[in-house]
């Protein structure tokens, strides 16, 4: 039982772990910290997964952990704010498709995602993986009237921190 | 937006971008140890709960009760022993119904009000023992200054009896020292959660500021 329960949860997150990626992705700045948190969430999903009865869906589930646990229960250390790898996390999410301007831009909306406070980027990642308001909201526990509100503060400051 | 939709575009487009971890990597994962607050809340709760109840056991010894006796304080050290394990008992209870109710699964507001809520309790606790303590030590003050046996051995120590204003000198000087040390234990006990607790206290306050 314990054998199986292993095999299916080590399957479904190999098949989701963009999600956790995106996440790290988000919340740190070099590889290493990435791999850290990485590994605290899957050590976190693993221990909610008997509890997950597959009545939501996974992804709902993995991003509810995920995010709680960036911004909740993980603990940085001192290594973690050595912020000197960070061009190259933020050049890997450049892609060919792209001309340079549109580059330069994703590069600097990134610093700008950066700057921004925990519970900030959560919803900013929330919003980029393109979910509705009312799962926004009850995946950080506000309502949803103060999560559409504050988005759209988000956005305003992303756009003063762009155009000083 | 335009530069928030076209990070949208590419965050959606950005997969074959992202690290891909094999399923012996994930699996490796998932025996490894967890370092979040909540473990780290708990180890030292239990702690902080079983630490009176250890001192207690390791300070009263025989000797220990045959002073008491002399003071006339058996009945009243027993008693405060009592008091103490019930509460003790009571608040670790407590606090095992809390930790069991944090659940990563919760959403954010509540996960992070659970937590709170596991420390009030080992708080809570910490002051009810400190006030037990005050009152106890207090009681036996007295009656160590009440007692014939000890006002002897000061006399026999100092050959004169002491003046009333000594006396007056002796019992500040004691409630300065007993304030300083509770002052100094209670920093530490804010250097300690101060730190563990900063980031969960400052992500706490900044949902609050959107319920406004």
């Amino acid at each position: 039982m314990d054998k199986e329960l292993e095999h299916s949860f080590v399957t479904q997150l190999e098949h989701n772990q963009n999600i956790v990626h995106k996440v790290c992705r988000i919340y740190t700045n070099d590889q290493d910290s990435h791999n850290d948190l990485f590994q605290e969430i899957t050590i976190q999903l693993w221990k909610a997964y008997p509890k997950f009865r597959g009545d939501s869906k996974l992804s709902t589930w993995m991003y509810r952990v995920a995010l709680n646990t960036a911004i909740t229960l993980y603990r940085k250390s001192k290594r973690r704010i050595n912020t000197q790898n960070y061009d190259s996390v933020v050049f890997k999410i450049k892609t060919n498709d792209y001309d340079d301007t549109e580059e330069q831009q994703l590069k600097l909306m990134y610093k700008a995602i950066k700057q921004l406070n925990d519970i900030e980027k959560a919803l900013v990642f929330l919003y980029l993986e393109d979910k509705n308001y009312t799962e926004i909201s009850e995946t950080l526990g506000i309502s949803e009237v103060n999560a559409r509100v504050k988005m759209n503060r988000i956005k305003t400051k992303l756009r003063t921190i762009l155009n000083p | 937006m335009d530069e928030l939709e076209l990070l949208k575009k590419n965050w959606q487009n950005s997969d074959q971008s992202m690290p891909k971890l094999t399923y012996d990597e994930i699996y490796k994962m998932i025996w490894k140890r967890s370092s979040s607050i909540v473990k780290w809340i708990f180890y030292i709760s239990i702690i902080e709960l079983v630490l009176g109840v250890i001192i207690f056991i390791f300070t009263a010894d025989k000797k220990y009760w045959a002073e008491m006796e002399a003071y006339n304080m058996k009945g009243i050290t027993i008693a405060i022993y009592i008091i103490t394990y019930a509460v003790a008992g009571y608040f670790v209870y407590r606090f095992y119904m809390n930790y069991r109710e944090i659940s990563v699964i919760d959403n954010t507001k509540t996960l992070m009000n659970n937590i709170f809520r596991t420390r009030k309790t080992v708080r809570r606790y910490i002051a009810i023992a400190l006030g037990l303590t005050a009152i106890y030590g207090s009681i036996l003050s007295v009656s160590m200054l009440k007692s014939e046996n000890f006002m002897n051995a000061i006399r026999d120590e100092l050959n004169q009896d002491l003046t009333s204003s000594q006396w007056i000198i002796i019992i500040i000087l004691s409630i300065i020292i007993v304030m300083i040390s509770t002052l100094v234990i209670w920093l530490i006990y804010q250097l300690i959660y101060g730190i563990l607790l900063r980031r969960l206290r400052k992500n706490y306050k900044e949902l609050q500021k959107m319920e406004v």
